[in-house]
Parts: C-alpha cells; sequence; structure tokens
C-alpha cells in the first residue's frame, strides 16, 4: 500500500471513530484498519489477474464502504434517542402544555405591567411618552416571550431525556437475554416477552386522578415562575398620594438573583409530580413516592430555605412606606409592629407548608384508601 | 408512482427482506473463528451477499449480545481479530433456525396454495 493509499485509509478511520463513542474508538479502528487492508489485498490480487487497469484500489474499496458517517451510524446504538419514540407523544403534549402556560403567563405579566407603566405615565399625560410606553410594554412582552419560550422548551427537554435516560436503562437490565422464541424488535432489547401478566389491574375509579388537574397544576406553577422574574416588583403595596400612583415593593428586589432560584426549584419539584401524576393517571405507590418525596419534602425543604436563608422580604420597606406614603399610614395598618419581627415570613410559611401537607395527605389517603385495591370489572 | 421512487420501495422491501436472514446467515458460519473480511468472501460464495459496513457493526453488537466472543491475533502479518459462536450463541443459533425452516415451510405452502 502506498502513501497515498495509506493516507486515504487512515482518512477515512477517522471520519469512522470520530462519531463513535470514546471507548469503542482504538477497536473500531483497528478492526477497520483490517478490513480496508483485507479489501485492498483482494482487490490488488484481481487486479493482476485483470489487465483493464482503472482506478486506485483503494478508491474503490472506500467508495464501497460508502460515507464515513452512514458506517459509524450503523456502530450506534439503536437506543440513542434525547426522545425515543415510547416518550416522544407525551413529550410533544407535555411541551404543547407548558409552552401555552408560558405564552400565556408571559401576556399576563406583561398587560400587567404595561398597566403599571402606563398608570406611572398617566403622572406627566402627555400621549408620545404614553405611547412609548405602550410600545416598551408590548416590546417586552414580544423579547419576554420569545426567552421564556426557549428556556421552557429547553427544560422541558432536559426533563424528557433524562427521563428517556434512566428508562432504557431500566429496559436493557430487564431484558438483557436475547431469545428466539421471543424476538424483540431488531434486537435493541425493547418489547420482548409480553404475558398478560403485564396487564395491570383498573384503577379504582376514584382512584383517577384527572388530567385537567395536573395541566392547571403545571401552567400555575410555570406562570408563578415567569411572574417572579420578570415582574418581582409587582408585589407592591400600591396607593394614590396626592394625584399619583406611588408603589413600594414588597419582595427584596436587591437580592432577588439569590431568592429566585429556590422558587423556581420549588415549581420544578412541582412540576415534576405533575408530570409523575400524568403519566401514571391514578393513585398508587409510584404517585404516592412522588408526592411525598417532590410534592412533600422537597418542596418544604426549598419553601424554608427560599423564606428563612435568604432576606425574602423588601427590608426598607417601613422606611419607604415612612416616606412615600407617610407615617400615619405605617401606624394605621399596624405594619411596624409585624414587619421585622419575621411574622410575615412565618405566615406565609405556615401556609405553604398546610398547603403542601395537605396535598401530601390527600395523595396518601387515596392511594391507601383506593390506589392498592384491585377494581373488580364487572 | 414515479420510476425513481418504484426503485427506492423495491430496494427498501429487499432490504428489510435480507436484513431479516442477516443474523442467521452469520450465526451459521462462526462455528469456527472467523475474521470478518474472510466471513464476507465465504458468505458471498456461498450466494448470501453482505456489505462489509452491515457486517462489522452486526459483529460487535453479537458479541455485546453473548452470541459471539472474539479474540485479537497478533502473530499475522496484521492484527486479525476472529469472532466465533459462544454457547449461548449455538443454542440461540439452532433456536433460529428451528425458526427458519418452519418459516420456509409455511411460505412453501403459501406459494402452492396459490399455484392450486
Amino acid at each position: 500500500m502506498n502513501k497515498k493509499d495509506r493516507d486515504l485509509m487512515e482518512r477515512y478511520i477517522y471520519q469512522v471513530v470520530r462519531r463513535l463513542p470514546g471507548d469503542q474508538r482504538k477497536e473500531v479502528g483497528l478492526e477497520l484498519e483490517e478490513l480496508i487492508g483485507d479489501m485492498w489485498e483482494a482487490a490488488e490480487a484481481a487486479k493482476e489477474t485483470d489487465t483493464s487497469g482503472g482506478t486506485s484500489s483503494m478508491d474503490e474499496i472506500l467508495t464501497k464502504l460508502g460515507n464515513p458517517a452512514d458506517f459509524a451510524k450503523k456502530y450506534q446504538d439503536d437506543t440513542h434517542y434525547v426522545i425515543g419514540p415510547e416518550y416522544f407523544d407525551t413529550y410533544r403534549w407535555f411541551m404543547k402544555v407548558v409552552l401555552v402556560g408560558v405564552l400565556i403567563s408571559v401576556l399576563v405579566v406583561g398587560v400587567l405591567e404595561g398597566f403599571r407603566e402606563v398608570g406611572f405615565s398617566l403622572n406627566t399625560p402627555d400621549l408620545r411618552i404614553l405611547a412609548r410606553v405602550i410600545a416598551e410594554a408590548v416590546a417586552d412582552m414580544i423579547g419576554n416571550g420569545i426567552v421564556s419560550a426557549m428556556g421552557a422548551f429547553g427544560a422541558v427537554t432536559l426533563i424528557f431525556a433524562l427521563l428517556e435516560r434512566r428508562r432504557v436503562k431500566l429496559d436493557i437490565g430487564k431484558m438483557a437475554k436475547w431469545t428466539a422464541r421471543e424476538p424483540g424488535d431488531n434486537f435493541s432489547g425493547k418489547k420482548a416477552g409480553w404475558t398478560t401478566e403485564y396487564l395491570e389491574p383498573i384503577p379504582h375509579k376514584k382512584a383517577l386522578i384527572k388530567r385537567s388537574d395536573s395541566i392547571v397544576n403545571i401552567i400555575l406553577s410555570v406562570f408563578v415562575c415567569i411572574l417572579f422574574l420578570l415582574a418581582p416588583e409587582l408585589f407592591a403595596l400600591v396607593s394614590r398620594e396626592s394625584g399619583q400612583w406611588v408603589t413600594v415593593p414588597v419582595l427584596n428586589l436587591a437580592e432577588w438573583n439569590r431568592i429566585y432560584p429556590w422558587i423556581l426549584l420549588s415549581m420544578l419539584f412541582g412540576v415534576i409530580d405533575s408530570v409523575v401524576r400524568l403519566a401514571v393517571g391514578h393513585y398508587c405507590k409510584t404517585v404516592m413516592i412522588s408526592g411525598i418525596v417532590f410534592g412533600g419534602i422537597l418542596q418544604i425543604v426549598t419553601c424554608i430555605a427560599a423564606l428563612k436563608t435568604t432576606t425574602f422580604w423588601n427590608t426598607d420597606f417601613i422606611e419607604n412606606c415612612r416616606q412615600l406614603l407617610g407615617e400615619v399610614f405605617v401606624e394605621s395598618q399596624g405594619l411596624l409592629a409585624h414587619w421585622n419581627a419575621g411574622t410575615i415570613t412565618n405566615v406565609v410559611l405556615t401556609i405553604c407548608l398546610i398547603v403542601i401537607l395537605a396535598e401530601v395527605a390527600v395523595t396518601v389517603y387515596k392511594t391507601l384508601r383506593y390506589g392498592l385495591e384491585r377494581w373488580e370489572v364487572p | 408512482m414515479a420510476v425513481g421512487e418504484e426503485k427506492d420501495l423495491r430496494d427498501s422491501l429487499l432490504m428489510e427482506l435480507r436484513r431479516g436472514t442477516l443474523v442467521l446467515s452469520v450465526l451459521s458460519q462462526m462455528g469456527t473463528p472467523k475474521y470478518g473480511y474472510s466471513l464476507v468472501q465465504s458468505l458471498e460464495e456461498k450466494g448470501v451477499s453482505i456489505d462489509p459496513n452491515t457486517l462489522y457493526p452486526l459483529l460487535r453488537r453479537l458479541e455485546k449480545q453473548g452470541l459471539l466472543k472474539s479474540q485479537w491475533e497478533m502473530g499475522g502479518s496484521k492484527p486479525r481479530k476472529y469472532y466465533q459462536r459462544t454457547e449461548y450463541g449455538s443454542e440461540i443459533y439452532r433456536e433460529l433456525k428451528g425458526q427458519w425452516q418452519q418459516l420456509a415451510a409455511g411460505m412453501e405452502q403459501l406459494w402452492k396454495e396459490e399455484e392450486l
């Protein structure tokens, strides 16, 4: 084999193995070198008996082997999906729900923000300013819509990609051995050996989880995430003082970058719990465990982290109220007494805990009461 | 249907038909150790053609599934990887062969009925 042929061969092998997982590259490289070497020897031997001459053997061999990308594809498992066919329909459907949720949320937040800005601009009535404020609000809404939709798309894809990875692993673990009596689909080891034992009992009517409940939960979570991300300043004390609208933010906007991730995490756990409910469709052990872990423990931990480990509320709230609204207002509302004592934190935390625990209790009750028994087919 | 489309359809149907027989064809030859290209040639001589770019990945997959085992021979002019059926591979091969014979008999019956 001359230098040019060897060079061509090495280039071809490189183009195949660079597309393979790292641990396979060396051995497949050696195999291909053996194969191409053998094919080259056979072609050279044939050439000696054939007087017609023609093109270089290496060209013909590599052309026969075809596009290196296609060759590499054949070495890869069929299971290399980000989201495989088994999950794809759910993924697409779920993506629609989330994206609709995102767009509605962005629209609602945008309109609220728009009204706020317009309200402020009415303090100095000028049509040009008003028009600019409205145009800016619309542009913000479009920009936020695009960014939020992209973020949601990425998050949903990530969740499903993780699901796919876990499930694929489980399937391979279950069907390690393939037999001719139980042929799988194209040797990937999936869908093999189904028996009627796999038929799960029909769930009790009262154990069924309404799809709409999960969807509402998901959309609300998306809404809260977007509201707290795009417009935490909407949580404010609003008052009209001497013909002008004034607001005092309730939340600690200066530290919001540290607080928001906890809210996001809390909502994410909630969404995971909703997805499990949606996928399973009825109360059972899986839903109960997911409810306790994602809907209960992790939500409580993130709520406590958000409210207790950060300075959640605006520390200058009282001061701002005094400046903008006057001492009388602060006194009259009894704000001073409660604000600094952490009363608000405790009240909000208590409400969160009650809601979370109530939901966990309902899940556990319904699972134990209806989810574990078999509903006789009439 | 356009001529190109018809050819594509015919090719894909033929490919599907052949794909089903590939594993059985390969397993049938692996009672004794063979390296990849010798297998291509021996199958071709017997009228079963298989592209090397299909065979090599298939050999690796069968090895991963425990039907074949492999060993590198470093003694010759260049390193060669020899494949051979494992015990489990032989067991599967016998099962597949039995299924194939049943299938062939069934198909034969179908042709016969068609001729009547």
